[in-house]
Formats: C-alpha cells, structure tokens, sequence
C-alpha cells in the first residue's frame, strides 16, 4: 500500500467539506465542524495552499480550480455513504433510521460473520508466529463461554491481524488494533493464526 | 430544580475518572492502568439550575462480570434509576469500545457517547467521524477532552437535553437466536428491565440474571433444542455484537497508514517486556525506590523530628496531673506520627504516582506473574500488594479487580506482611535507628521469608482453579504532575484526617493508663506473650498500641522503655520486637476494610492468626539464633 501522510485525511476532509459549502468557508468554521486539533491545523491547511489546492485570505479560504476537481472527487466518494443518511434530521427521525439501519447492517454483518466462520479450524498456534510476525486471527477456540466473551470484549476477536511481539514463559505478547496485551500460554495456546 | 442522575461508563483506562474530575473538580485517582477505580464515587455540580449528579464507575470490556469491581458497576447500572449513561469510548480503539456500548442499547438505558483520545487517534492517522456515528447509533456522540475541558460544554449541553427515548441502535441477531430470545422473554418475571436484555444475558449464561427467570427449566429446554443445531450459539451471540460494532466503526473511521518506526514504547517494552530484562529491571526499579525512600524518609524523619521535639519543649507541658500527662502523650503521639510516618507515606505516593501515570505497572504484572504464581497468587495482586506498600486500607480494597473470593481473601492476608508506610518507618525509625540499617534489612528479609512460609502453609485452602493472565497494556504516557499531587493528597488525605487523630487519641488513652497505673493491669496478664519473644514485659504496651495505630508503636516503646539514644534492649531483642510488630493485619483500620470486604468472621480469624502466627514466628527466630 502507498505510504500515506498522516495529514491526509484532515486535508481530504477539509477538501470535501469546502465543496459541500461552494467553494468558500472560513477557518473559525473549519475547527468547529471538522474537530481538527489546533496542533494540526495550521500544517493542513499550509500544506493545502502549498499544493495550490485552496487559497487563504485572512480568515476566509477559498477552493482553487485545481481544489474544486479534487473536492468533487472526494464527494462522489462519499455520497455513496451519505445516501443511507440523506435528510435526516433530530433524534426521532435518527432513531428511526437507526431502525432501518439496523437491519441493513445486520444483513451485512451476517454476511461477514459467514465469511469469518470459514475460517474457523484453520491455521497454527499463535505461539508459532515469529516475533514482530503478522497473523490472521482464524479461529479462537474456547470452551468457557464467559471467556470467550471477554476476549471479544477486549478485542481479541477472529478476523483480525495480530502482531506477536514477546513470547514469555506465563504469556504472550501481541498487539491487535493498536492495542497491546498478554495472553496466558492457556488462552494463546487455542487462537489459531493464519500467516498473511 | 431538575435533577439528573449520569452513570459515566465504559472500558478500563478510557477517562472515566479523569472526565468526573474535569468536571467536578478532583474527586477520584486518575491512573493509567485498567482497574483504577473499584468503587463507586459520586458528584454533584449544578450547571444552568440542573442539578447533575455524577456517578464515576469501575470500568467494565463488557456486561458480564468477572471480576469484584465489575459487579460494582453493573449493580449501579442495573439496580439503581439512572437518567443517563455517558458512555466513554476510546477513539484508538472504537471497535471495541462500541462493543460495550451496543449492550447498554440493549438494556435501552437512555445514552449519550463521549468520544475520548480523539487527538490521540489523529496522530496515530486514525480519523473517526462522529457526526456520521451519531447518525447511525442515533444517540448523541460529543469528542472530548478531560485534560483540555474541550466539549465538556456541549457534553453537558447534550446532557440536560436527555430524553428518555434517546435509546439507540439495536442489533438483530440471527433467526433461531432472535427465536430464543422471544421464547425466554415469554418466560420472565416482570422488571426494570427490558425482556429482551435479559434475555439476551441469560442465553449468554450469565447467571445473575437467571433470578428473572419463572422457572430455570426453560432456559434447559431451549439450551437443549438449540445446542443440537447451533452448537456455539452463545458465542454467535458474541460475535454478532462484535461483528455489528467493527462494522459501524469501519463506516466511519478512516485510517491513513502511517509510515511504521521504532517508537520511544517500542524501545522500552523491548527492555521491560523481555523475558529477562523485564524481571530483573522490575527488582531494579523496586531497590532504587526502596533505596530512595529509605534515604529521603530518613533525612526528611531527622529533621521533622527535631522540629517536634523543640516544638514540645517549648510547649513545656511537664508535671504528674493526669490531665497534663495525657496532653503530653497526646502530642508524643501526634509528633511522632508526622515525623515518622509521613515522609515514608508522601514520599512513595509521589513515586507510585509517578509509576502508574507513566503506564509501568501492568509491565510490572507482567513480570511478577511467574513468581507470584508460584506462591499461588495471581498476576494482578501485584496491585493490591503494591498499594499494600503504602496502606492496607485501599490495598485491601483493591483485592476486587481478582477474580475469585478465594483469590481475593488469600491475596489480602498477603498484606500481613508487605511493610505499609507506618510498618517501613517503625522498621526504619526503631530497628534501623537503635540497631542499625543491617538490622533493618534483616528485618525486610524476615518478612519476605515469613509471606514464603505462610504461602506453603495455606495456599493448598486457597488455590485451586488457575485464573489465566488476561490484561491490556495500555501506552506509557507522560505523567503529569499536578495529577501525581492531587493523588498523593488524596491518598494521605487518610492518613490525616483518620490516622492523626487515631495518634492523638491513642497518646491520651495511654497517658491516661499510665497516669492512674493502670499500665500493669494490661502488662501482667498478657506477660505469656514478652516472655516468649523474651522481651520486657512493658513492651506489650507498644504492640498492643500498634494496633490501635501502627505509628504510635515507635513512640510508645521510647516511652515505656526509657530516654536518650539508647534502648536497654540487645540487637536481637529490638530485631524481635521489630518482627513482631511487623508481621500480621496491622491495625484497627485495616481490620474494619477486611470486614467489609470480606465479612467480620474472616477478618477476625486473618487477624488473629496472622498476628499470631508473627510473634510465633519472631519469638522462634530469637531462640534459634540463641541457641547458634
Ligand atoms: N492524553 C490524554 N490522556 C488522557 C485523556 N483522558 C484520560 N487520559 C489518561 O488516561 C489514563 C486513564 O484515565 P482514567 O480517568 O483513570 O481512566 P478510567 O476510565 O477511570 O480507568 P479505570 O478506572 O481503570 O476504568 C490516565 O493516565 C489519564 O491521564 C485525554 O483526553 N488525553
Ligand atoms: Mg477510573
């Protein structure tokens, strides 16, 4: 995959944000509807101008022809998602389409979880990956219910990538989304890997 | 004036405790590790004439308990009328974080979402869109910041507009298990709760809920029908929850992969995390913090007690009255609980904060777990011990985040013999001072030896099902400062306000003793017990005083025993006495946190054979060395 800047998606943001408004927004409205942290701020938006993507005139800033290309692109993308949202406004009509919502996702979720089940009684012992190696979480076999439960709550859930970074006599260390824990040998011993 | 009533909720270490304190005003400690909090702690504050009340809770991966503190948060969740659950979520981590939340949905408690570690998640190139999140859980979703207060006005905005049908998304599951839950609902008792919920928990085998049930025949039946299709369906149920969650955290967060360097934790945890770097740095740490306290708590003893004693010279309070006798005794007590207990106390909750803040302690369980184990305790004592090292009182308490009673009953009669700040300085400011340093250590040494002893005696009672190492790491992060100050007070604040009153009234009991003679009355039957540790019999007065309060001990053994720089007692004497007065439940405030945790039968009996078993173990030393 491209090496992608960490700048990039407040920029995209911005970007879209300017098209959905015409063109013109000023930068007081940007932090307030976008949550950029200030410490980025400046840096995205010099990078834009940098990049003769936008132009700034003391507070107000305005898509430059090159910006409104890239803006529309990234709002074609986007209506994809926001077709599911369209109009809606207040928490009454929010919760109903929740309801709605709900069974769209289910179907979709269904449909991953089926996806996830074929991987089921595949792979190797996670102890078998080598260190700083990556594997697929293919199946995680445990009797106990309740702790099974509790893995998936932390998640440690099948599906997911897990990067093995110590392996020590009471446990195992890995990293799943970012997040860092140890698994006892007993527990490790039944998450199956895929190699990736 | 309106009222309502929010639960703040979510995963361990999300903010929980640090969003009440932004809020309110300091209230609770702030440390970053899972399993802080182990009790409820509550707030009000009345913003634009509402008046809210804010409930800080343990936190919880999920509804279904496992350990102590879990049950505490799930009692305030299901047995008392909230208005709102604000539910923390962690930006880094949404996934997981919805997880929690969908349960809430579940129980259709009205909830509003606070997105925390929102410039945390930026820097890690992780974007989440909250305001697409708040469309498709159709609850409120407010990015916040404890540290900064940025959004806390809006959250609390959001908060006064609460209505009871703010109740969110909810998961369908699949067909035989949507089948289930209608069949059991059917069966269930009126409540609170919804049907459905309860339903859902019972089917995921969680036994609390099973009280609901008319009759627990029908979950057996539908168990039995299901099991023959669906063997995993509980499991099913899981996933189904966890699937629904990643799904709606793939619809609206973005993550830009960001180039992969070695980072400042990567480096560290290379060292702490290995196989034997790790425990050996954890000693290491442990000796140099040893090392400084004993040398600060010294320097700072020296100079506190000269300060003291010009303090009561001046007072002048001299003469045989038994008035003026108390009030001498009275300040002896005070006096000496300042300059001896207070160094040692301040000064290692100044560097335990340091060590929480920073995110080494979960590194330290990991480390210790193989040792611990093998005295039959679980990883995570090491917390409850550590705090131990301070006070026993919230180190009793912190026996909650273990798993089993068993677990938590034997990790607690551990602390009979990790030295709390009191026991350290009686060890320093008696032993170390009229004996020497070595004498001292040997002491320290004794009571490793001793907790060793006691383990092979009992653990067998105790252990019998291994709770396996389940914990998060979470990332080291820069203590701040003025957090660390705020949680040492909160941690001495006990210690002032319960502890020197305990001296004072301990020095006027025993000024009041000594002035009528009465002393001899307590000293005479109890002699069985100095004749064994072949000790003066006077110096009963000083154990029994310790238990009362452990700082009075030092002072009352000066003053039973005589003046100046000397004690008429031999090297091994004074390391007897030392033994004794510091093995065993310390004291009486001690004894009243094991009642209520563990119910007065128990304490009781870990008390007295715990006091027991040190002077037992004291006197029989003495007399091997005796006999070498
Ligand atoms: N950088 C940063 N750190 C935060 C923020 N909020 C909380 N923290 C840190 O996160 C850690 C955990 O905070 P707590 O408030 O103790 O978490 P909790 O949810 O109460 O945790 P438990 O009581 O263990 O469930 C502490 O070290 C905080 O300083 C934040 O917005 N930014
Ligand atoms: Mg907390």
């Amino acid at each position: 995959m491209a090496e992608l800047n960490r700048l990039k998606i407040p920029k995209e943001d911005i970007l879209r944000m300017m098209g959905e408004k015409g063109g013109k927004t000023s930068i007081e409205l940007v932090r307030k509807e976008l949550g950029i942290p200030d410490s980025l701020l400046s840096s995205v938006l010099e990078e834009l101008e940098k990049e003769d993507l936008i132009s700034i005139s003391d507070k107000d800033m305005e898509l430059t022809n090159k910006g409104k290309e890239r803006s529309n692109e990234l709002l074609k993308k986007h209506i994809a998602i926001e077709n599911y949202f369209r109009d809606v406004k207040g928490q009454q009509r929010a919760h109903r389409l929740a309801h709605i919502l709900e069974h769209y996702i289910s179907e979709e979720v269904m449909k991953n979880i089926n996806e996830l089940k074929k991987l089921r009684g595949k792979g190797k012992p996670l102890a078998e990956l080598d260190f700083h190696e990556e594997g697929l979480m293919a199946d995680i076999l445990i009797e106990d219910d309740r702790l099974f439960e509790r893995l998936v709550s932390m998640g440690i859930f099948l599906g997911k990538k897990i990067e093995l970074l110590e392996k020590l006599p009471n446990g195992i260390i890995v990293k799943i989304n970012g997040k860092k824990y140890i698994l006892d040998r007993g527990i490790a011993k039944h998450i199956k890997v895929i190699e990736l | 004036m309106r009222r309502v009533k929010v639960l703040l909720i979510g995963q361990p270490n999300v903010g929980k405790s640090s969003l009440l304190n932004s809020i309110v005003g300091p209230k609770v400690i702030i440390s970053n590790y899972p399993g802080t909090t182990v009790e409820i702690a509550q707030a009000e504050k009345i913003i634009d004439r509402v008046k809210f009340l804010f409930t800080d809770t343990p936190g919880i991966y999920s509804i279904s308990d496992r350990s102590g503190e879990e049950k505490v948060t799930e009692k305030a969740l299901f047995e008392e009328k909230v208005d709102v659950a604000l539910i923390i979520v962690d930006a880094t981590a949404l996934e997981r974080s919805l997880y929690i939340l969908l349960q809430i949905v579940e129980a259709e408690i009205p909830c509003i979402l606070a997105l925390n570690f929102v410039e945390e998640a930026w820097k890690k190139g992780i974007k989440v869109d909250h305001r697409e999140l708040e469309r498709i859980l159709g609850i409120p979703v407010v990015p916040i910041n404890p540290i900064s207060k940025n959004g806390l006005n809006e959250l609390l905005e959001k908060l006064k507009e609460i209505k009871k049908e703010s109740i969110g998304f909810r998961i369908k599951y699949d067909e035989h298990i949507e089948k289930a839950i209608e069949k059991i609902s059917l069966q269930l008792r009126d409540s609170e709760l919804p049907k459905r919920f309860i339903a859902i928990r019972i089917l995921e085998r969680d036994e609390d809920f099973y009280k609901f049930l008319n009759s627990e025949d029908v979950i057996k039946k539908v168990r039995k029908n299901m099991s023959d299709k669906y063997p995993d369906f509980s499991e099913n149920i899981a996933i189904t929850r966890y699937g629904t969650a990643a799904f709606i955290a793939r619809k609206v967060v973005r993550i830009a992969h960001l180039k992969k360097e070695k980072s400042l934790e990567e480096k560290i945890d290379s060292i702490l995390l290995h196989k034997i770097w790790g425990p050996l740095s954890t000693i290491m740490i442990f000796l140099i913090t040893f090392g400084i306290l004993l040398y600060l708590g010294n320097l700072m003893q020296a100079t506190l007690m000269d300060s003291t004693k010009s303090l009561s010279s001046l007072l002048g309070i001299t003469g045989k009255s038994v008035f003026k006798f108390a009030l001498a005794q009275s300040l002896k007590g005070l006096a000496a609980g300042i300059s001896i207990a207070l160094p040692y106390v301040f000064i290692f909750y100044v560097l335990l904060g340091l060590f929480e803040d920073a995110g080494l302690l979960p590194r330290f369980i990991v480390n210790t777990d193989r040792y611990l184990r093998k005295l039959g305790l679980p990883g995570k004592a090491f917390i409850p011990l550590t705090l131990g090292l301070g006070c026993s009182v919230p180190a009793t308490r912190a026996t909650r985040v273990l798993v089993s009673e068993r677990e938590k009953f034997y990790t607690a009669s551990f602390l009979s013999f990790v030295p709390c700040s009191s026991r350290t300085a009686i060890i320093m400011g008696i032993v170390g001072y009229y004996g020497g340093v070595r004498l001292a250590i040997y002491v320290f040494i004794t009571l490793g030896m001793a907790a060793f002893l006691w383990a092979l005696a009992i653990r067998g009672k105790f252990v019998d099902k291994r709770e396996p190492l389940l914990l998060e790491l979470p990332p080291y992060r820069k203590p701040l400062v003025k957090n660390i100050i705020v949680k040492s007070w909160f941690r001495m604040r006990d210690f002032v306000y319960i502890v020197i009153p305990l001296l004072i009234l301990g020095g006027i009991l025993y000024g009041i003793l000594e002035a009528l003679n009465f002393t001899y009355a307590v000293v005479k039957p109890l002699s069985f017990i100095t004749s064994w540790l072949n000790l003066p019999d006077a110096t009963i007065i000083p154990l029994l005083f310790g238990f009362l309060q452990k700082d009075l001990t030092g002072a009352m053994l000066v003053s039973v025993l005589g003046k100046g720089a000397s004690l008429p007692l031999t090297s091994i004497q004074i390391y007897t006495f030392g033994v004794a007065a510091a093995i065993g439940i310390p004291c009486i405030n001690a004894f009243g946190m094991l009642i209520k945790e563990f119910g007065l039968r128990k304490a009781v009996i870990l008390t007295f054979v715990s006091i027991t078993y040190g002077i037992v173990l004291a006197g029989l030393i003495q007399k091997i060395f005796l006999l070498l």
